[in-house]
C-alpha cells in the first residue's frame, strides 16, 4: 500500500463508521443495532486513532502533498499530510474516542450519536489535512453542520437556541469566506494554496492586489469567528455550555483550535511564498495576536461572572484560545509549537473538567455552583479528576497545563503582553476555585471554608434540585443523564445519594487525566515529538523551548487567583460580578460583532 | 459585469441586513439563504467572464471554441455550496420548529428573554 493510501484509509475510515451507523439505525432489532452502532464506534474512531501509530513512521520520514485522484494541479484537490496534519489528527482523534467512549455510558448513545460524531470527526481530520481553499470551506461547513446538530441533541429550548445562533452566525461567516475564495479564484484561477502562492508570487496587476487583500480579510474575519476571538466569540458559551457533556468536550478541546491551525497552514505559506503580501499577513496575524491577548483577559473575567458551572467552562475556553492565538501569531517555528502545545494540554484539561463537572452537577441536580453543594460525595475519582484538570488549566505543575501556559508567556516575556496573561492565569485560577465549590459542603450544614468569607452557602435543598432556576440546566443534562441509574427527582429527594460511576465515564475520565499528567511530567519527549513534527530545524536546536522551573511563578498564581476568589465573593465583588453577567445579550450583538471584526481588520489593513 | 456583481453585493447586504434585523426566526433563515444566493451568483457571474457557451464538449470539434465556454469551475463549486446551504436552511427550520413548540413564539428577543428568565 502505497503512503498516501494510508492517510486517505485515515480520512474515509472515520466515513466508514458513520454508514454503518446510518444502516444501524435502520434495523428494528435492537441487539444487531446496539452491536452494529459499537461496530461504527470502533471502525469510525477507535480504528484511525491506533492507524496513527503506523502513520507516524510514513510522515516523519516525508510529508506527502498529493492531489486526490492524482488530477491536474488546476482542477485538483490538494491535501497535505505532514506533521501538522498528523499532530491535529491525534488531537482530534483522542477528544472524539473519549467523548464516544463517556457517551456509551449514557442515554445519548445509539446510531444518531455516533453517525454524527463520525461526521465531525471527518471533518476534522479533512479539515486538518486541507491544502485548497474551497475543500477548506466544504470541511468547516461539515464541521459545522455536525457540531449544530450534536448541539441540539441536548434535546432542549436553551440547546436549540444556542444551535440555532451558532449555525447562523457560522453560516454568515462562511459566506464572508466564500467572499474570499471567490476574490482569491477571480484573481489566480486556482484554489489551491500552492497554485495561489504561484500566481500570486509571478505577479499580478496593481489593480488586483486590493481584491487579494481584501479577500484574505473576510477569510481570516470568517475563521476568526470559528476560532471564538475577541469580539466574535458570543456564540460559543451557549452553545458549548448547553450541548452534552461528552459534545461539550470536544467542542471545546478540539473544534475551536483545528480552524486556526488551518489558517495558519494557508496564511503562512502566502507569507512564505509571496513577497508582497507578506507584511499584510504579518500585520494580520499582529491584529490576531493582540485580539487573542486581550480575549484571555476579558474572558477570565467573564468566566468568574458566570454561576453555571459548564459556562464557566465555555468562557475558560475562550480565555485559552486566545493564550493559543497569542503564541500562533508570532508566525514562526516556535510560536507554532508553543501554540499547539497549549492547544493540546488545554483539551486534555477542558475534557476531564466537562465531563467530572458535568457529571458531578447531573447527579446534584443543579448546575448553579453558588447552589449545588456536596459534590465529593459522588466520590473521591470525580474529585480527582476534577482537582486534575483544575491544576493543569490553572497552569500548576507538574501538569500539562503549566508547561504550554509557562511556555506561551515565555515567549512575551519582557512585552505587554506577559502581564496580561500572566493576569488572566490568576483569573483562571480564581475561576477554578469558583468551580471548586461543586465539591463543597460534603455534609449538609458543615462548612469547612473560612467564616470570614461570608457569602451564604446555602445547603442544597430538595426543592432548590428541582427548582424552576435550575430546570434548564436539569433538562439539558437530562439528555446525558446515566443510562439506568435513579432519576433525577428521586436522587434530589432522597439527598446525594452516591452512585456507581459507569465504567465509560471512568476510563474517558482516566484517560484524559492521564494525558494531562504525562504531557507536563513527560515534557521534555513530548515537546521533541511536537516540535520534530511541525519544525525539524527547531527540534535540532537544544533551547528550542525551556521547561518552566515549579514554584515560581505558580505560587504567585495560586496566592494572587485565591485574593481575586476571595475579592468575587465580598458584597462589592459579588454586586461588580452579577453587573456583568447580567449585561444584555443578544442575536444581533452576536452578528454585529462579526461586522465590526471585519470591517476593523480591512480598515487596519488598508490605513497605512 | 460590474452592474451584475454590484446588484448581487446589494443582495448579500440585504440578506445581511436581515440576518441582523429580523426579528422573527423564519425570516433570518431566509435572509441567510438569500446572501447564499447571492454568493452562489456571484460565482456564476465570475464564470461567465470567458464565455456564454454551456461547458459541454460533443465532439472534438467543438474543443476548439473552449474559449467561448464558460469556466465550468465555478459551476463545479457552487454545487457543492448549494448543497451545503440545503443542509443549513434544512437543519435550522426544524430548529426553528422545535423552538416554536418550546416557547410558542418566533421572535428572537422573546425567547431569549424567556430563557434569560428561566437561568434566574
Amino acid at each position: 500500500m502505497h503512503p498516501i493510501d494510508w492517510n486517505i484509509a485515515l480520512l474515509m475510515l472515520p466515513l466508514g463508521g458513520l454508514s454503518i451507523a446510518l444502516f444501524a439505525k435502520t434495523l428494528g432489532n435492537s441487539k444487531f443495532r446496539d452491536g452494529l452502532d459499537f461496530l461504527a464506534g470502533i471502525g469510525g474512531v477507535v480504528l484511525p486513532l491506533v492507524l496513527l501509530g503506523p502513520l507516524y513512521v510514513v510522515i516523519k520520514e516525508k510529508p506527502w502533498h498529493p492531489f486526490v485522484g492524482q488530477q491536474p494541479a488546476l482542477l485538483g484537490i490538494q491535501l497535505s499530510f505532514d506533521g501538522l496534519f498528523w499532530l491535529l489528527s491525534l488531537l482530534g482523534l483522542i477528544g472524539s474516542f473519549l467523548s464516544w467512549l463517556y457517551t456509551r455510558s449514557t442515554d445519548l448513545k445509539g446510531p444518531v450519536f455516533t453517525s454524527l460524531l463520525c461526521l465531525q470527526t471527518f471533518g476534522l481530520l479533512a479539515t486538518a489535512a486541507s491544502a485548497d481553499l474551497f475543500n477548506l470551506f466544504v470541511c468547516f461547513e461539515i464541521l459545522g453542520i455536525a457540531s449544530y446538530v450534536l448541539v441540539a441533541l441536548a434535546g432542549k429550548g436553551r440547546a436549540f437556541l444556542a444551535s440555532f445562533s451558532y449555525m447562523m452566525v457560522s453560516s454568515a461567516s462562511m459566506l464572508f469566506f466564500l467572499l474570499g475564495v471567490f476574490g482569491l479564484y477571480k484573481v489566480t484561477g486556482r484554489l489551491s494554496y500552492s497554485g495561489i502562492s504561484q500566481v500570486l508570487a509571478a505577479g499580478i496587476s496593481a489593480e488586483s492586489v486590493w481584491m487579494v487583500r481584501l479577500s484574505v480579510v473576510c477569510i481570516v474575519g470568517a475563521t476568526a469567528v470559528r476560532i471564538a476571538v475577541l469580539p466574535v466569540y458570543g456564540w460559543l458559551p451557549e452553545a458549548h455550555a448547553s450541548a452534552p457533556h461528552g459534545v461539550s468536550a470536544v467542542l471545546s478541546g478540539v473544534l475551536i483550535k483545528v480552524p486556526l491551525f488551518a489558517l495558519g497552514r494557508f496564511l503562512f505559506t502566502l507569507q512564505q511564498n509571496v513577497p508582497f503580501l507578506a507584511p499584510d499577513v504579518q500585520r494580520l496575524t499582529q491584529i490576531l495576536g493582540t485580539a487573542g491577548t486581550f480575549t484571555t483577559l476579558v474572558a477570565t473575567v467573564l468566566s468568574l461572572c458566570q454561576r453555571d458551572a459548564k459556562l464557566i467552562l465555555a468562557y475558560s475556553s475562550i480565555s485559552h484560545i486566545g493564550y493559543i492565538v497569542a503564541a500562533w501569531s508570532l508566525a514562526s517555528p516556535l510560536g507554532f509549537v508553543v501554540a499547539y502545545l497549549h492547544a493540546f494540554s488545554h483539551a486534555m484539561a477542558k475534557g476531564i473538567l466537562f465531563l467530572s463537572v458535568g457529571t458531578v452537577s447531573d447527579r446534584l441536580g443543579v448546575r448553579n455552583v453558588d447552589k449545588a453543594r456536596g459534590g465529593l460525595i459522588q466520590g473521591w475519582f470525580l474529585f480527582g479528576a476534577f482537582l486534575v484538570g483544575a491544576l493543569s488549566l490553572a497552569a500548576l505543575p507538574p501538569l500539562g497545563g503549566w508547561v504550554s501556559k509557562e511556555a506561551v508567556a515565555e515567549l512575551y516575556k519582557e512585552r505587554w503582553q506577559y502581564t496580561v496573561l500572566f493576569i488572566s492565569s490568576w483569573g483562571t485560577m480564581a475561576a477554578m476555585l469558583r468551580l471548586s465549590q461543586l465539591f463543597w459542603h460534603p455534609f449538609s450544614g458543615k462548612p469547612f471554608f473560612p467564616s470570614f468569607l461570608k457569602k451564604p452557602f446555602p445547603a442544597l435543598s430538595p426543592l432548590e434540585a428541582v427548582s424552576p432556576s435550575s430546570s434548564e440546566g436539569a433538562s439539558i443534562s437530562g439528555a446525558t443523564s446515566v443510562s439506568g441509574e435513579v432519576s433525577r427527582d428521586s436522587d434530589a429527594s432522597q439527598g446525594h445519594r452516591r452512585q456507581r460511576l459507569p465504567r465509560g465515564m471512568f476510563f474517558a475520565m482516566a484517560l484524559y487525566g492521564l494525558l494531562c499528567i504525562t504531557s507536563g511530567v513527560f515534557a521534555h519527549p513530548w515537546i521533541s515529538l511536537v516540535a520534530s513534527l511541525l519544525s525539524p530545524t527547531l527540534a535540532a536546536q537544544e533551547k528550542g523551548i525551556t521547561i518552566p522551573q515549579p514554584y515560581g511563578s505558580a505560587f504567585i498564581t495560586i496566592v494572587a487567583g485565591a485574593l481575586l476568589f476571595g475579592l468575587s465573593r465580598t458584597r462589592r465583588g459579588g454586586q461588580l460580578l452579577q453587573l456583568i453577567r447580567n449585561r444584555p445579550q443578544s442575536f444581533e450583538g452576536l452578528v454585529g460583532a462579526f461586522s465590526v471584526a471585519i470591517g476593523a481588520l480591512a480598515a487596519l489593513l488598508f490605513i497605512p | 459585469m460590474i452592474l451584475e456583481q454590484l446588484l448581487l453585493g446589494m443582495l448579500f447586504l440585504a440578506g445581511f441586513g436581515g440576518l441582523i434585523f429580523c426579528k422573527n426566526l423564519i425570516k433570518k433563515v431566509f435572509a441567510l439563504s438569500i446572501m447564499n444566493s447571492a454568493v452562489i451568483l456571484l460565482f456564476m457571474v465570475e464564470g461567465d467572464r470567458i464565455g456564454k457557451r454551456a461547458p459541454l464538449v460533443l465532439d472534438s470539434q467543438e474543443i476548439l471554441l473552449l474559449q467561448e465556454m464558460v469556466d465550468p469551475l465555478p459551476q463545479a463549486l457552487m454545487l457543492t455550496a448549494v448543497v451545503v446551504g440545503l443542509c443549513v436552511t434544512a437543519f435550522a427550520l426544524v430548529l426553528v420548529y422545535r423552538l416554536h413548540r418550546e416557547y410558542g413564539t418566533l421572535n428572537i428577543d422573546i425567547i431569549y428573554e424567556r430563557i434569560r428568565d428561566a437561568s434566574h
